[in-house]
């Protein structure tokens, strides 16, 4: 393309990427007051505790901090990088002594003003960090010990966040590990011997969870996370060999579990191609689908129920030119730091967008979580915008020729 | 397009990656087509069967009329009070909270899960019984409400409201409607109620309703409240035209919440009224039947009378008594419904046509035209009776020893004179006699309570089988012989006109409700033919001679009847039942006619049966004497008129 002035300057951000963050917060701000407004009892809090606000002030907090972290070259950032890793890893361990417990589980540390997620940074934290080690030489890839010390990086924070418990945000590290590795370089044939080895490992486990009577089990993840599996699978919880009563206990208990999906599949369904209108939907309004987590892990279902197939087109459309923006500029990186790391983050996005997507329609089980940029949540939303800003970053710094 | 356009120029890493990110986004959208396009009705239906509940919404019942319009059972409004559940749900919470922490202060810990379950249904329950007793207060009647009802209100038809206090007295509305109460979730609400404004008059003819639970009907099945509806409930014409009267229920839709807490509600389909239904029962007639039942025989009589027109079968009374209170029902009580429906008062039964009674005397008017038709019984050939028969046993003769001609043997009902007359005809002619009445069997009286009566079948008799004896007995109208007293003016009123056999009527028509212009009614033609006697006009003016008789004779049996003003026909019967050779029981007949001089045919029959009566002569022929009586009250001023016209006869 033939320059039409040497004094053009080259655009300092990218602007498809900001438009397409811009318009998905706004979706979520939108729709999180939809799904929460019908609530009276939300609906009379003082402004500033309804949920909408709370998210538009994260979304500015997300929106400055990103915008800070632009300042200063990625490059720059990523010498902090392995100490934000390890202060990330020192979170998740005191969350297990100090988190607070919600829902048997202890993922949050309360701050007072709010609760903090580290699984939320620990994720941005691993991707920084993570890239940083990758960006040495090609041949040092190839090395053994490299690739162990790659695995041990991965390892440490799934490990942590799986005995929060949260197995959904633990097992998100490893196709965004294993994406990061493959286009820093590590050679194709040792990741497809990890791959095959995973999933070897994953089928392994999951039969052993599924298959093997619970009392014969030495070892097994927390019985909801089982019963979750069992549903996604449509297995019965109790054995052939359990009494009637039993049985019955058993399929309320799954009729129970499989709940929020049933609520959620019938939400998203019932919005057809056009959807029921803002503020319209029936799954929500007269709380089928769950008050909990209707402007959380479950916001799409709202959005997909109000606007039909066609408002799904939308926010998927914008995630994908979101997610491409990310690609190209990985493409367009000064340096391989940029790359990968550029490329971490489109895979964390990605990862999360199907997984919580897809558990709305139930090709996916349900795990918490959340959507970027759309769900609400302070820590989510701040990390998601955190983590455009990176993006952004890498494309503010990236060769200029 | 731009944003794809840098994956051709990127690295093989990098692309592959896009690639990878581009199928799945892909199958997103195609999941999301699938479920959102594809399936999106299935969903759409899940999410209405789960979010609505139909109700069923009673049609304004048919009202019930006499032959003159005069209304038998109407509709009034009826007061509820009822409770909505979601505007007193906010709470329940609170209260819950209340018990909670009072019970943990009172144990000194905080409740497990399962001692704190329990607390919810009560929770609930004291909240609505709070209102409960609140409006007990102001309409000044206790109201006590069952845990265990509210409960399960709560479970399964949380939806709707709930009832505290039903059928409120004028007294109670005001009461209600003056407070300055205003609690919230407590509504006075009207609702039809059946009527029947002349209380027990032909209770068993109307029937009663019952709550209609809806176990039974297919259209209820549509709907997930069939309630709150009524129907014909157990036997009468309420039951019988039930699908008339009903009309057709409309349904509304009732948008619920997750929990099953009502948020609004439309109508689908308004109901459409039942059809009215005219009878041929003459209200007055009815009345006079009863009130002189009870009067001639006493309070506590049990007993049946039918008034009928001879001339078309047309039913003008059915009386039984003792009768029940429809307005009782639904919700009768339980000491109400025992005590009526315990043994011998039997409330319940139709005595009229629900009970099988042995005929006693009164058949000897079919002995009679069947000995005549035979030609063996000469009207004026003297038989002397000794005072018993010996045919087999010995059967006594109730009248004194000594010469009988026919209208002496009729009028004295002398069991001798019969048995032997019987016996010359043979069981035969007699059993034909019979069948020409339709003895034996059902008149189709559309009240489903139809009793067949009993009467021997012909091809039953056969020696060996069926012995002289018998014959002796069915000729004084006992042995396997039973009618009801519907059959009896069948019967009587057959002879009465000449020979005619009526199917008898009791519904002139159905007439649909006005706002239904176009839909049909069906008319119930009167004089429907059902057989004839076949018998020579000259028998049968000898036994209705005889009948006459029977009762203008000083020494008639049925004197007791006579009019003046009136020609009366009778045949009195007395049956006795015998346990072990004792007469434990007597069931007293008096089957009439009543003939207004100057008319070719009689204008009524009256068919008296009293249970427990002395003789039929002396307990039942009173009370048709009495009701003619009042008929002739009744009549006497068009009869003025109408007289100088028919004074052929």
């Amino acid at each position: 393309m033939p320059r039409l002035s040497i004094t053009e300057p080259e655009p300092r951000i990218d602007w498809l990427l900001l438009a397409s963050t811009t318009l998905l917060v706004t979706i979520g701000v939108v729709f999180i007051f939809s799904a929460t407004m019908v609530d009276p009892a939300e609906a009379a809090k003082p402004l500033l505790n309804q949920f909408h606000v709370k998210q538009i002030i994260w979304a500015v907090g997300g929106v400055l901090t990103g915008a800070i972290l632009c300042l200063v070259d990625y490059r720059t950032l990523s010498r902090w990088s392995l100490v934000a890793f390890w202060f990330s890893n020192f979170l998740l361990i005191l969350v297990l002594v100090i988190g607070a417990t919600i829902w048997g589980a202890k993922r949050w540390i309360n701050l007072g003003l709010f609760n903090l997620q580290p699984s939320e940074f620990a994720k941005l934290a691993f991707i920084f960090a993570f890239a940083h080690f990758l960006s040495r030489p090609l041949e040092e890839l190839r090395m053994r010990t490299v690739f162990i010390k790659c695995l041990g990086m991965i390892l440490i924070p799934v490990v942590l966040i799986f005995v929060e418990p949260d197995l959904g945000s633990a097992l998100l590290f490893l196709p965004v590990g294993l994406v990061m590795m493959f286009v820093a370089g590590v050679p194709a044939a040792t990741l497809k011997r990890l791959v095959g080895w995973s999933l070897t490992i994953a089928i392994l486990m999951v039969s052993y969870i599924l298959f093997v009577p619970r009392e014969m089990q030495k070892w097994s993840i927390k019985d909801y996370q089982r019963q979750r599996l069992l549903v996604y699978f449509d297995m019965d919880f109790a054995p052939k060999s359990a009494s009637e009563e039993d049985k019955r206990k058993a399929r309320n208990l799954k009729s129970q579990m499989s709940y929020n999906v049933r609520q959620a599949l019938i939400s998203v369904g019932s919005g057809g191609l056009t959807g029921k209108g803002f503020r319209q939907g029936a799954q929500n309004a007269l709380g089928f689908l769950p008050r909990g987590v209707a402007h959380n892990d479950f916001i799409f279902s709202v959005i997909a129920e109000e606007t039909g197939f066609a408002g799904s087109v939308v926010v998927v459309g914008l995630y994908t030119i979101f997610l491409f923006s990310g690609i190209r500029i990985a493409s367009q990186a000064r340096d391989r730091l940029g790359r990968i790391l550029a490329a971490g983050v489109v895979a964390l996005f990605f990862s999360q967008i199907f997984i919580n997507i897809g558990m709305n329609i139930r090709i996916v089980p349900v795990t918490g979580v959340p959507l970027p940029l759309l769900s609400y949540g302070g820590s989510s939303a701040l990390s998601s915008l955190i983590a455009a800003g990176i993006l952004q970053n890498v494309y503010i710094y990236r060769k200029t020729y | 397009m731009l944003i794809f356009d840098q994956l051709k120029k990127s690295e093989p890493q990098l692309r592959v990656f896009s690639l990878l990110v581009l199928a799945g986004l892909f199958t997103l959208m195609a999941g999301l087509w699938h479920v959102q396009v594809i399936s999106a009705k299935q969903y759409q239906a899940n999410l209405d069967s789960q979010s609505y509940r139909t109700v069923r919404v009673p049609a304004v019942r048919g009202q019930i009329f006499d032959r003159n319009g005069r209304v038998l059972a109407a509709n009034r409004a009826g007061f509820t009070v009822n409770v909505y559940l979601d505007d007193l749900r906010h709470l329940f919470r609170p209260e819950f909270e209340r018990l909670r922490a009072e019970r943990e202060k009172e144990l000194g810990r905080k409740l497990s899960r399962s001692e704190r379950s329990p607390l919810e249904p009560l929770a609930r329950f004291n909240v609505i019984n709070g209102a409960a007793q609140q409006v007990a207060r102001v309409i000044q009647r206790p109201i006590e409400l069952d845990a265990t009802k509210v409960n399960i209100h709560w479970i399964r038809r949380r939806a709707l409201p709930m009832p505290i206090a039903e059928k409120l007295t004028p007294a109670e509305v005001a009461r209600f409607a003056e407070s300055p109460f205003d609690h919230p979730g407590v509504t006075l609400d009207s609702q039809l109620q059946r009527h029947y404004p002349h209380n027990e008059t032909a209770a068993h003819v109307l029937g009663y309703l019952k709550t209609d639970n809806g176990a039974d009907s297919d259209i209820d099945s549509e709907f997930d409240y069939p309630l709150p509806g009524l129907k014909g409930g157990g036997t009468g014409v309420e039951s019988v035209f039930d699908r008339y009267l009903q009309g057709e229920p409309g349904g509304k839709s009732v948008l619920i919440d997750h929990i099953g807490y009502r948020r609004n509600e439309t109508m689908d389909q308004e109901p459409l009224p039942g059809d009215d239904l005219y009878l041929t029962l003459d209200l007055d007639i009815q009345k006079i039947a009863e009130e002189e039942l009870k009067s001639k025989v006493g309070r506590h009589v049990r007993g049946a009378v039918v008034v009928m027109n001879p001339r078309n079968g047309d039913l003008l009374a059915m009386a039984s008594l003792p009768a029940f209170d429809p307005n009782r029902f639904p919700g009768v009580s339980h000491d109400y419904y025992n005590f009526q429906n315990s043994e011998p008062r039997a409330a319940f039964r139709s005595r009229a046509t629900q009970n099988n009674f042995q005929p006693g005397s009164i058949f000897k008017i079919v002995v009679a035209l069947a000995c005549l038709e035979k030609g063996t019984m000469k009207p004026d050939e003297i038989y002397h009776n000794k005072g018993f028969i010996q045919v087999g046993r010995r059967f006594d003769d109730t009248a004194r020893p000594g010469p009988y001609n026919f209208r002496r043997a009729f009028i004295k009902s002398s069991n001798s004179y019969f048995i032997h007359h019987g016996l010359e005809a043979r069981v035969r002619a007699v059993i034909e006699m019979g069948d020409r009445f339709f003895l034996g069997q059902p008149t189709k009286i559309p009240t489903w309570q139809d009793y067949a009566g009993n009467f021997p079948k012909l091809e039953n008799i056969r020696p060996g089988k069926w012995f002289d004896g018998d014959t002796a007995n069915l000729c004084i109208g006992q042995g396997p012989i039973d009618m009801t007293p519907l059959q009896a003016a069948i019967m009587t009123s057959a002879v009465s006109n000449g020979g005619t056999v009526f199917w008898p009527r009791l519904v002139e028509r159905i007439a649909p409700h006005k706002s239904r212009a176009t839909r049909k009614g069906r008319f119930n033609p009167p004089g429907k033919i059902r057989g004839s006697l076949n018998v020579q006009p000259r028998n049968l003016e000898l036994v209705l001679d005889a009948m006459l008789a029977d009762v203008e004779d000083s020494e008639g049996t049925g004197n007791l009847a006579a009019v003046p003003g009136m020609r009366i026909g009778g045949k009195t019967g007395t049956a006795e039942e015998k346990k072990g050779g004792v007469v434990i029981d007597k069931k007293t007949w008096f089957v009439s006619f009543g003939r207004y001089p100057g008319e070719a045919q009689p204008r009524y029959v009256v068919v008296v049966l009293v249970e427990s009566g002395g003789s039929g002569g002396k307990t039942s022929a009173p009370v048709a004497g009495a009701i003619y009586r009042r008929l002739y009250e009744r009549d006497k001023p068009s009869l003025q008129v109408a007289n100088p016209l028919s004074l052929t006869n």
